[in-house]
Protein backbone atom coordinates (compact mmCIF):
# COMPACT_ATOMS: atom_id res chain seq x y z
CA UNK A 1 0.00 0.00 0.00
CA UNK A 2 2.56 2.52 0.94
CA UNK A 3 4.85 1.84 -2.45
CA UNK A 4 1.55 2.31 -4.38
CA UNK A 5 0.60 5.50 -2.38
CA UNK A 6 3.83 6.84 -2.77
CA UNK A 7 4.01 5.71 -6.58
CA UNK A 8 0.51 8.07 -6.93
CA UNK A 9 1.81 10.63 -5.34
CA UNK A 10 5.09 11.06 -7.62
CA UNK A 11 2.57 10.74 -10.49
CA UNK A 12 -0.07 13.44 -9.68
CA UNK A 13 3.25 15.44 -8.37
CA UNK A 14 4.31 15.39 -11.95
CA UNK A 15 0.90 16.35 -12.44
CA UNK A 16 1.41 19.64 -11.08
CA UNK A 17 -2.20 18.68 -8.87
CA UNK A 18 -2.22 20.06 -5.82
CA UNK A 19 -0.23 18.20 -3.13
CA UNK A 20 -1.86 19.12 0.65
CA UNK A 21 -5.20 17.26 -1.06
CA UNK A 22 -3.41 14.60 -2.23
CA UNK A 23 -1.50 14.29 1.05
CA UNK A 24 -4.92 14.39 2.95
CA UNK A 25 -6.30 11.67 0.71
CA UNK A 26 -3.55 9.23 1.20
CA UNK A 27 -3.49 9.72 4.84
CA UNK A 28 -7.39 8.80 5.02
CA UNK A 29 -6.47 5.35 2.40
CA UNK A 30 -3.87 4.48 4.86
CA UNK A 31 -6.09 4.75 8.30
CA UNK A 32 -8.65 2.84 6.03
CA UNK A 33 -6.84 0.11 4.05
CA UNK A 34 -8.74 -2.78 5.95
CA UNK A 35 -12.45 -1.53 5.21
CA UNK A 36 -13.64 -1.57 1.95
CA UNK A 37 -16.18 0.78 2.13
CA UNK A 38 -14.27 3.53 3.37
CA UNK A 39 -11.85 2.91 0.90
CA UNK A 40 -14.93 3.21 -1.79
CA UNK A 41 -16.08 6.91 -0.18
CA UNK A 42 -13.10 8.28 -0.48
CA UNK A 43 -12.32 6.91 -3.57
CA UNK A 44 -15.74 8.25 -4.64
CA UNK A 45 -14.87 11.40 -2.88
CA UNK A 46 -11.73 11.76 -5.54
CA UNK A 47 -13.29 10.66 -8.31
CA UNK A 48 -15.90 13.67 -7.89
CA UNK A 49 -13.66 15.98 -7.72
CA UNK A 50 -11.67 14.61 -10.44
CA UNK A 51 -14.35 14.26 -12.66
CA UNK A 52 -15.62 17.85 -12.21
CA UNK A 53 -12.34 19.61 -12.48
CA UNK A 54 -11.33 17.82 -15.60
CA UNK A 55 -15.31 18.71 -17.16
CA UNK A 56 -14.94 22.05 -15.74
CA UNK A 57 -11.79 22.85 -17.60
CA UNK A 58 -12.61 21.45 -21.19
CA UNK A 59 -10.38 18.54 -20.30
CA UNK A 60 -12.70 15.46 -20.70
CA UNK A 61 -10.30 13.63 -23.29
CA UNK A 62 -7.71 13.33 -20.02
CA UNK A 63 -11.20 11.48 -17.87
CA UNK A 64 -11.42 9.50 -21.08
CA UNK A 65 -7.56 8.77 -20.93
CA UNK A 66 -8.17 7.79 -17.16
CA UNK A 67 -11.06 5.46 -17.94
CA UNK A 68 -9.05 3.82 -20.53
CA UNK A 69 -6.03 3.42 -18.66
CA UNK A 70 -7.68 2.32 -15.48
CA UNK A 71 -9.65 -0.82 -17.69
CA UNK A 72 -6.19 -1.49 -19.13
CA UNK A 73 -4.54 -2.11 -15.84
CA UNK A 74 -7.49 -3.89 -14.28
CA UNK A 75 -7.79 -6.26 -17.33
CA UNK A 76 -4.27 -6.95 -17.38
CA UNK A 77 -4.31 -7.96 -13.27
CA UNK A 78 -7.62 -10.37 -14.03
CA UNK A 79 -6.58 -11.63 -17.61
CA UNK A 80 -3.16 -12.62 -15.65
CA UNK A 81 -5.12 -14.67 -12.76
CA UNK A 82 -7.11 -16.13 -15.43
CA UNK A 83 -4.37 -17.44 -17.52
CA UNK A 84 -2.39 -18.77 -14.17
CA UNK A 85 -5.21 -20.12 -12.55
CA UNK A 86 -8.49 -20.87 -15.08
CA UNK A 87 -11.56 -20.03 -12.85
CA UNK A 88 -15.18 -19.97 -14.59
CA UNK A 89 -16.08 -16.91 -12.51
CA UNK A 90 -12.97 -15.05 -13.67
CA UNK A 91 -13.48 -15.92 -17.22
CA UNK A 92 -16.80 -15.07 -17.00
CA UNK A 93 -15.86 -11.64 -15.95
CA UNK A 94 -13.30 -11.11 -18.73
CA UNK A 95 -15.78 -12.24 -21.60
CA UNK A 96 -18.53 -9.65 -19.60
CA UNK A 97 -15.94 -6.99 -20.70
CA UNK A 98 -17.24 -7.28 -24.53
CA UNK A 99 -19.95 -4.44 -22.52
CA UNK A 100 -17.00 -2.64 -21.42
CA UNK A 101 -14.81 -2.40 -24.24
CA UNK A 102 -17.59 -1.34 -26.40
CA UNK A 103 -18.63 1.48 -24.48
CA UNK A 104 -14.98 2.78 -23.53
CA UNK A 105 -14.44 2.70 -27.59
CA UNK A 106 -17.55 4.84 -28.04
CA UNK A 107 -16.73 6.89 -25.13
CA UNK A 108 -12.70 7.54 -26.64
CA UNK A 109 -14.32 7.90 -30.10
CA UNK A 110 -15.40 11.10 -29.07
CA UNK A 111 -12.25 12.64 -28.28
CA UNK A 112 -9.84 10.77 -31.45
CA UNK A 113 -9.25 14.09 -32.53
CA UNK A 114 -6.38 13.75 -29.71
CA UNK A 115 -3.44 12.19 -30.87
CA UNK A 116 -2.62 10.30 -27.99
CA UNK A 117 -5.97 8.81 -27.88
CA UNK A 118 -6.11 8.21 -31.57
CA UNK A 119 -3.43 5.53 -30.99
CA UNK A 120 -5.01 4.25 -27.39
CA UNK A 121 -8.34 3.46 -30.09
CA UNK A 122 -6.32 1.66 -32.32
CA UNK A 123 -5.32 -1.24 -30.13
CA UNK A 124 -8.43 -0.82 -28.17
CA UNK A 125 -10.53 -1.70 -31.38
CA UNK A 126 -7.85 -4.73 -31.98
CA UNK A 127 -9.09 -6.47 -28.65
CA UNK A 128 -12.59 -4.93 -29.27
CA UNK A 129 -12.61 -7.19 -32.45
CA UNK A 130 -11.44 -10.51 -30.16
CA UNK A 131 -14.94 -9.56 -28.38
CA UNK A 132 -16.53 -9.09 -31.46
CA UNK A 133 -16.12 -13.03 -32.61
CA UNK A 134 -17.28 -14.05 -29.04
CA UNK A 135 -19.99 -16.65 -29.40
CA UNK A 136 -23.56 -15.96 -27.57
CA UNK A 137 -24.94 -18.45 -26.08
CA UNK A 138 -28.06 -19.01 -24.28
CA UNK A 139 -28.36 -19.40 -20.22
CA UNK A 140 -29.93 -22.05 -18.46
CA UNK A 141 -32.89 -20.42 -17.61
CA UNK A 142 -33.41 -20.31 -13.75
CA UNK A 143 -36.12 -19.03 -12.36
CA UNK A 144 -34.49 -19.26 -8.90
CA UNK A 145 -31.52 -16.79 -9.61
CA UNK A 146 -34.04 -13.65 -9.11
CA UNK A 147 -35.10 -13.03 -5.28
CA UNK A 148 -39.15 -13.15 -5.04
CA UNK A 149 -40.95 -9.96 -6.33
CA UNK A 150 -38.08 -8.63 -7.80
CA UNK A 151 -37.53 -7.67 -11.39
CA UNK A 152 -35.63 -9.68 -13.94
CA UNK A 153 -33.72 -7.41 -16.47
CA UNK A 154 -31.84 -8.96 -19.46
CA UNK A 155 -32.15 -11.87 -22.07
CA UNK A 156 -30.66 -15.19 -20.05
CA UNK A 157 -27.96 -15.19 -22.84
CA UNK A 158 -23.67 -14.81 -21.76
CA UNK A 159 -20.54 -15.42 -24.12
CA UNK A 160 -18.35 -17.69 -23.95
CA UNK A 161 -14.75 -17.58 -24.28
CA UNK A 162 -12.29 -19.86 -25.76
CA UNK A 163 -8.80 -20.65 -24.12
CA UNK A 164 -7.18 -19.39 -27.16
CA UNK A 165 -9.32 -16.35 -27.03
CA UNK A 166 -8.23 -15.64 -23.32
CA UNK A 167 -4.79 -16.01 -24.74
CA UNK A 168 -4.99 -13.66 -27.70
CA UNK A 169 -6.61 -11.09 -25.16
CA UNK A 170 -3.83 -11.23 -22.68
CA UNK A 171 -0.83 -11.31 -25.15
CA UNK A 172 -2.60 -7.78 -26.57
CA UNK A 173 -3.35 -6.18 -23.01
CA UNK A 174 0.12 -7.39 -21.97
CA UNK A 175 1.42 -5.79 -25.15
CA UNK A 176 -0.80 -2.59 -24.50
CA UNK A 177 0.14 -2.08 -20.72
CA UNK A 178 4.02 -2.73 -21.61
CA UNK A 179 3.40 0.26 -24.39
CA UNK A 180 2.20 2.50 -21.92
CA UNK A 181 4.54 2.65 -19.16
CA UNK A 182 7.51 1.52 -20.55
CA UNK B 1 -11.32 -11.37 -4.85
CA UNK B 2 -11.40 -8.87 -2.51
CA UNK B 3 -8.56 -7.77 -2.83
CA UNK B 4 -8.80 -7.42 -6.70
CA UNK B 5 -11.68 -5.44 -6.09
CA UNK B 6 -10.12 -3.17 -3.60
CA UNK B 7 -7.14 -2.58 -6.10
CA UNK B 8 -9.42 -1.99 -9.14
CA UNK B 9 -11.45 0.47 -7.03
CA UNK B 10 -8.04 2.18 -6.16
CA UNK B 11 -6.78 1.97 -10.05
CA UNK B 12 -9.48 4.99 -9.68
CA UNK B 13 -7.47 6.72 -7.36
CA UNK B 14 -4.18 7.62 -9.43
CA UNK B 15 -5.10 11.42 -10.20
CA UNK B 16 -6.81 13.63 -7.63
CA UNK B 17 -7.37 17.08 -7.66
CA UNK B 18 -8.48 20.17 -5.43
CA UNK B 19 -11.91 22.19 -6.50
CA UNK B 20 -13.91 24.53 -5.17
CA UNK B 21 -17.14 25.93 -6.75
CA UNK B 22 -20.59 26.01 -5.81
CA UNK B 23 -21.63 22.92 -8.37
CA UNK B 24 -18.81 20.78 -7.24
CA UNK B 25 -20.60 21.12 -3.21
CA UNK B 26 -23.89 21.04 -5.09
CA UNK B 27 -22.20 17.31 -6.40
CA UNK B 28 -20.53 16.23 -3.71
CA UNK B 29 -23.56 16.38 -1.17
CA UNK B 30 -25.35 14.60 -4.07
CA UNK B 31 -22.95 11.60 -4.46
CA UNK B 32 -23.01 11.43 -0.26
CA UNK B 33 -26.21 11.44 -0.11
CA UNK B 34 -26.89 8.91 -2.40
CA UNK B 35 -24.58 6.46 -1.61
CA UNK B 36 -26.48 6.29 1.97
CA UNK B 37 -29.66 5.79 0.11
CA UNK B 38 -28.40 2.62 -1.61
CA UNK B 39 -28.09 1.23 1.72
CA UNK B 40 -28.77 -2.10 1.97
CA UNK B 41 -27.11 -2.02 -1.46
CA UNK B 42 -22.85 -2.42 -1.38
CA UNK B 43 -22.39 0.94 -3.05
CA UNK B 44 -19.85 -0.45 -6.55
CA UNK B 45 -17.37 2.48 -5.92
CA UNK B 46 -18.16 3.86 -9.29
CA UNK B 47 -19.15 7.56 -8.98
CA UNK B 48 -21.44 9.02 -12.01
CA UNK B 49 -22.66 12.46 -12.12
CA UNK B 50 -24.78 14.09 -14.72
CA UNK B 51 -24.81 18.06 -15.14
CA UNK B 52 -28.57 18.06 -16.64
CA UNK B 53 -29.38 21.58 -17.53
CA UNK B 54 -32.73 23.16 -16.95
CA UNK B 55 -35.18 22.03 -19.38
CA UNK B 56 -33.30 19.49 -20.81
CA UNK B 57 -32.46 15.56 -21.19
CA UNK B 58 -29.00 13.75 -20.32
CA UNK B 59 -27.92 10.65 -20.48
CA UNK B 60 -25.18 7.97 -19.48
CA UNK B 61 -24.89 4.26 -20.18
CA UNK B 62 -23.97 1.32 -17.43
CA UNK B 63 -22.96 -2.11 -17.27
CA UNK B 64 -24.81 -4.43 -15.42
CA UNK B 65 -23.53 -7.69 -14.63
CA UNK B 66 -25.39 -11.14 -14.53
CA UNK B 67 -26.48 -12.57 -11.75
CA UNK B 68 -26.66 -9.80 -9.37
CA UNK B 69 -29.65 -7.46 -7.43
CA UNK B 70 -29.00 -4.13 -8.23
CA UNK B 71 -30.92 -0.78 -7.01
CA UNK B 72 -29.71 2.87 -9.36
CA UNK B 73 -30.53 5.51 -7.07
CA UNK B 74 -30.76 9.18 -8.75
CA UNK B 75 -30.14 11.92 -6.20
CA UNK B 76 -29.53 15.55 -6.40
CA UNK B 77 -30.70 18.67 -4.52
CA UNK B 78 -33.58 18.65 -2.59
CA UNK B 79 -35.25 21.86 -4.30
CA UNK B 80 -34.29 20.47 -7.90
CA UNK B 81 -35.34 16.57 -7.20
CA UNK B 82 -39.34 16.87 -8.02
CA UNK B 83 -38.24 18.35 -11.07
CA UNK B 84 -36.40 15.31 -12.48
CA UNK B 85 -37.06 12.56 -14.20
CA UNK B 86 -35.45 9.54 -15.16
CA UNK B 87 -36.36 6.41 -17.07
CA UNK B 88 -33.88 3.48 -18.06
CA UNK B 89 -34.21 1.76 -21.52
CA UNK B 90 -31.99 -1.57 -22.57
CA UNK B 91 -30.05 -2.21 -25.85
CA UNK B 92 -32.92 -2.32 -28.24
CA UNK B 93 -34.92 0.82 -26.65
CA UNK B 94 -37.10 -0.79 -24.51
CA UNK B 95 -38.14 1.38 -21.65
CA UNK B 96 -37.59 -0.89 -18.46
CA UNK B 97 -38.82 1.70 -16.02
CA UNK B 98 -39.96 4.98 -15.21
CA UNK B 99 -39.77 7.09 -12.25
CA UNK B 100 -43.13 8.91 -13.36
CA UNK B 101 -44.92 6.00 -14.01
CA UNK B 102 -46.69 5.16 -11.36
CA UNK B 103 -47.81 8.96 -10.77
CA UNK B 104 -45.93 8.86 -7.86
CA UNK B 105 -42.24 10.13 -8.68
CA UNK B 106 -39.55 7.56 -7.70
CA UNK B 107 -35.84 8.51 -7.42
CA UNK B 108 -34.26 4.24 -7.26
CA UNK B 109 -35.07 1.28 -8.78
CA UNK B 110 -33.86 -2.19 -8.25
CA UNK B 111 -34.32 -5.35 -10.69
CA UNK B 112 -32.15 -8.65 -11.06
CA UNK B 113 -29.83 -8.64 -13.69
CA UNK B 114 -29.95 -12.64 -15.98
CA UNK B 115 -27.61 -11.77 -18.15
CA UNK B 116 -24.72 -8.76 -18.53
CA UNK B 117 -25.83 -5.33 -20.56
CA UNK B 118 -25.49 -2.56 -20.90
CA UNK B 119 -28.35 0.28 -19.69
CA UNK B 120 -29.03 3.49 -21.01
CA UNK B 121 -30.68 5.76 -18.23
CA UNK B 122 -31.67 8.65 -19.21
CA UNK B 123 -32.17 11.75 -17.25
CA UNK B 124 -35.02 14.70 -17.99
CA UNK B 125 -35.37 18.15 -16.16
CA UNK B 126 -39.45 19.64 -16.07
CA UNK B 127 -37.93 22.50 -14.45
CA UNK B 128 -37.58 25.85 -17.22
CA UNK B 129 -34.18 27.68 -16.67
CA UNK B 130 -30.86 28.08 -17.49
CA UNK B 131 -29.10 26.74 -14.72
CA UNK B 132 -27.76 23.34 -14.32
CA UNK B 133 -28.04 20.81 -11.58
CA UNK B 134 -25.70 18.06 -10.62
CA UNK B 135 -27.68 14.85 -10.47
CA UNK B 136 -25.82 11.97 -9.26
CA UNK B 137 -26.12 8.47 -10.50
CA UNK B 138 -25.32 5.42 -7.82
CA UNK B 139 -25.15 1.50 -8.32
CA UNK B 140 -25.42 -0.70 -5.58
CA UNK B 141 -25.28 -4.20 -5.90
CA UNK B 142 -26.27 -7.61 -3.94
CA UNK B 143 -26.41 -11.34 -4.27
CA UNK B 144 -29.73 -12.39 -4.31
CA UNK B 145 -29.98 -14.12 -1.37
CA UNK B 146 -31.43 -17.33 -3.51
CA UNK B 147 -28.35 -17.14 -5.04
CA UNK B 148 -27.87 -21.08 -6.26
CA UNK B 149 -27.50 -20.24 -9.81
CA UNK B 150 -25.54 -17.09 -9.22
CA UNK B 151 -21.50 -16.79 -10.17
CA UNK B 152 -19.87 -16.09 -7.11
CA UNK B 153 -16.88 -13.33 -7.43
Amino acid sequence: MNTYLKNTSDLTASLNIEGEFMQSVAKRVTNNSNNIDSLKKIVSEVNVSTNLFLGENKMNNTTAIMAGGGWIEAMYVISKIADKTPNKAIISLIADQKFVIKNLVGQLENYKSDKEIETLLVDLQDIASIYNSLKQVAAQANAKSADEGMVSIGNNTSYELSAEQLKSILAKITALRNKITS
Amino acid sequence: MKLLKTYSALLTFIFALVFNAPLQAQCKDAVKEGINKLDPYSFNGQTNIVKVKEGKQADLRLVFYKGYNYKIQINTEQLFAEKVSFKIVDDSNNEIFNSDANGKKLDAFTFHSNSTQELKIIITSTEKGKERHCVAVLVGSQLPKNNSSVRYL
